[in-house]
């Protein structure tokens, strides 16, 4: 596992995709950067600023439609790719199991997603005391509501990840695994929650499920559930969605 | 079972309603170099699909090193070392990394990875590009490539899908010299390919298929033991040994082809002919300037069984 691990990795911090994708991550942080709008003085105003900052951004921009898209960019690429390109073959004539190769693979894509999120997260977290007045004080009163966006950012995105790689496994082709992932999620948070009968349409996005765990640390969220509870089912569906990907993996032939 | 590098049982391979492979009895000994000879589209491809695990068998079984195919696929691929027949690899990787990561695909630590990498550059003849991005690189460098990576995991069985096909001449000779290396020191090497002078080169082994079923298969030696009966004879004094050919009762022939005597035997007595000519040409004081069968006994075969029908 580690060597796929490794080496996908470092591939995907190399490649031209993940430079572009890296702009489009980095583009609130850097807006942030350019008008703080600080409400006040202090390590009180900086953790309402912060927390006001992270609850509008994450579920409209980075676990939003633009986050989604780009975590299922790079996810299903990993093993579709290899697919499309045949050179699954050449991992199949080495002593490698497909579960390994399959977590290599999942663990290498949600680290590159990590660091492409974790850094205008970092960012923001480490120049918003600035503004704030709130020097170091200010980054350690931070440091627990940083955790809780990134933890959330992680599970939400090893969800999303997990959904593209099974997805991938069954289509087999990148750009169609691409298209079929984001039809899934588009369908399951914007189409299906317009069914007369389901209340609370709204609760069914993403980037809600992410507030409702971001209430693990931050306060005054008025969304409605629990964030371990969210998390653990976030989690849960995430292998579920592997092991079915796995299990579909080692059935299939690949001539081409 | 274990006796053979490779053994296959009624090996079957349907795609829809269509066999490409059926019922084939492959047994390849360990220790030879095992030519698998067919034209193109015979099923050779999907066979060795079937071997390396990307296509699963429709029914039959394989067994490699007395593992079972792909049950076992993990151990079984500790031993063997493939390329396919399109070289495939990483487009985005220099030649280097990619050997690398073969490696520790392979099971190497990263730094025998890295040595063993350099070292098969360097016997592969890439050893110049290794920090050229594989899609950079010609057709003929890719097989070389190919041919390294299925080398870099020190396997005992090399199963090499039409090697050569994207090598030009002198490539072609260079990599029949390293087949005949590797099998010196030990290995078994599966070929496959659809030029008989290449396999009558390499190998000592022949499996001859045709519409995906086994229709010859033994030592070249054995198989081609009754198919020498054309001879192509120079000497100093052509008309003067044709003279001497003529009435001989292992002579059902002889002419005189643009300076070549061609002579063609009777089976039965053809022991005489080696005994014979060359006591005449020592008698006369004629010199031998060559003696060999005017085809090569392996492509008669094929032109028998194929009925002239076959791509080279």
């Amino acid at each position: 596992m580690i060597p796929v691990f490794e080496t996908e990795f470092l591939r995907l911090l190399r490649s031209r995709k993940f430079k572009l994708l890296f702009l489009v991550t980095m583009f609130p942080a850097v807006i942030y950067l350019l008008s703080p709008n600080a409400s006040g003085t202090g390590v009180e105003s900086l953790r309402a600023g912060f927390d006001g900052l992270f609850a509008d951004l994450l579920p409209n921009y980075w676990l939003g439609i633009i986050g989604q898209l780009i975590a299922v960019i790079i996810m299903t690429d990993l093993i579709a790719g290899e697919i499309d390109r045949g050179t699954i073959r050449l991992i199949l004539a080495r002593p490698v199991k497909m579960s390994e190769f399959m977590a290599g693979k999942f663990l290498a894509g949600l680290s590159a997603l990590v660091v492409l999120f974790g850094i205008p997260y970092v960012v923001v977290w480490l120049y918003a005391p600035l503004p704030y007045d709130a020097g170091f004080d200010g980054v350690r009163a931070l440091a627990g509501d940083f955790g809780v966006v990134m933890g959330s950012t992680v599970v939400v995105l090893a969800f999303l990840g997990a959904l593209s790689m099974f997805l991938a496994v069954l289509v087999r082709r990148p750009l169609y695994a691409t298209l079929a992932t984001f039809g899934v999620l588009f369908l399951g948070q914007f189409i299906l929650p317009q069914v007369p009968y389901i209340e609370h349409p709204e609760r069914l996005t993403l980037g809600y499920q992410a507030l409702v765990m971001l209430k693990a640390s931050f306060e005054n969220l008025n969304v409605v559930g629990i964030p371990w509870e969210t998390a653990l089912a976030f989690l849960l569906t995430s292998a579920g969605l592997l092991t079915f990907s796995w299990f579909i993996l080692l059935r299939q032939e690949f001539p081409d | 079972m274990a006796d053979y590098a490779i053994e296959t049982l009624k090996l079957t391979k349907f795609f829809g309603k269509r066999s490409i492979v059926y019922n084939l009895d492959l047994r390849v000994p360990k220790g030879v170099v095992y030519g698998f000879l067919g034209p193109n589209g015979a099923g050779k491809t999907t066979t060795i699909k079937m071997l390396t695990g990307a296509l699963k068998p429709t029914y039959g079984e394989i067994k490699i090193f007395g593992l079972e195919m792909p049950r076992e696929r993990v151990e079984i691929m500790k031993k063997v070392g493939y390329m396919p027949e399109k070289p495939l690899a990483y487009e985005d990787m220099t030649v280097f990394e990619f050997l690398v990561y073969m490696g520790r695909l392979s099971g190497l630590g990263k730094e025998d990875a890295k040595v063993k990498a350099r070292e098969l550059m360097a016997y592969t003849g890439v050893g110049r590009l290794a920090f050229n991005k594989v899609k950079e690189l010609s057709s003929g460098q890719r097989q070389r490539l190919s041919f390294a990576s299925a080398l870099i995991g020190d396997p005992e069985l090399l199963i090499l899908d039409e090697p050569t096909s994207n090598l030009d001449p002198i490539g072609r000779i260079e990599f029949i010299g390293k087949v005949l290396e590797l099998a010196k020191s030990g290995k078994t090497v599966f070929l496959s390919s659809h030029i008989v002078s290449e396999i009558e080169r390499t190998c000592n082994y022949v499996g001859i298929i045709k519409d995906g079923q086994m229709i010859e298969q033994g030592r070249v030696k054995d198989l081609t033991r009754f198919e020498s009966n054309d001879y192509d004879v120079v000497v100093s004094d052509n008309t003067l040994l044709i003279e001497f050919l003529r009435d001989k009762v292992y002579v059902r022939e002889v002419w005189e082809d643009e300076g070549i005597v061609r002579v063609h035997l009777d089976e039965r007595f053809a022991e005489k002919f080696f005994t014979e000519v060359p006591a005449f040409i020592a008698e006369n004081g004629l010199a031998l300037k060559l003696f060999k069968p005017h085809t090569s006994p392996l492509e008669r075969i094929l032109m028998k069984r194929f009925n002239g029908g076959w791509e080279r």
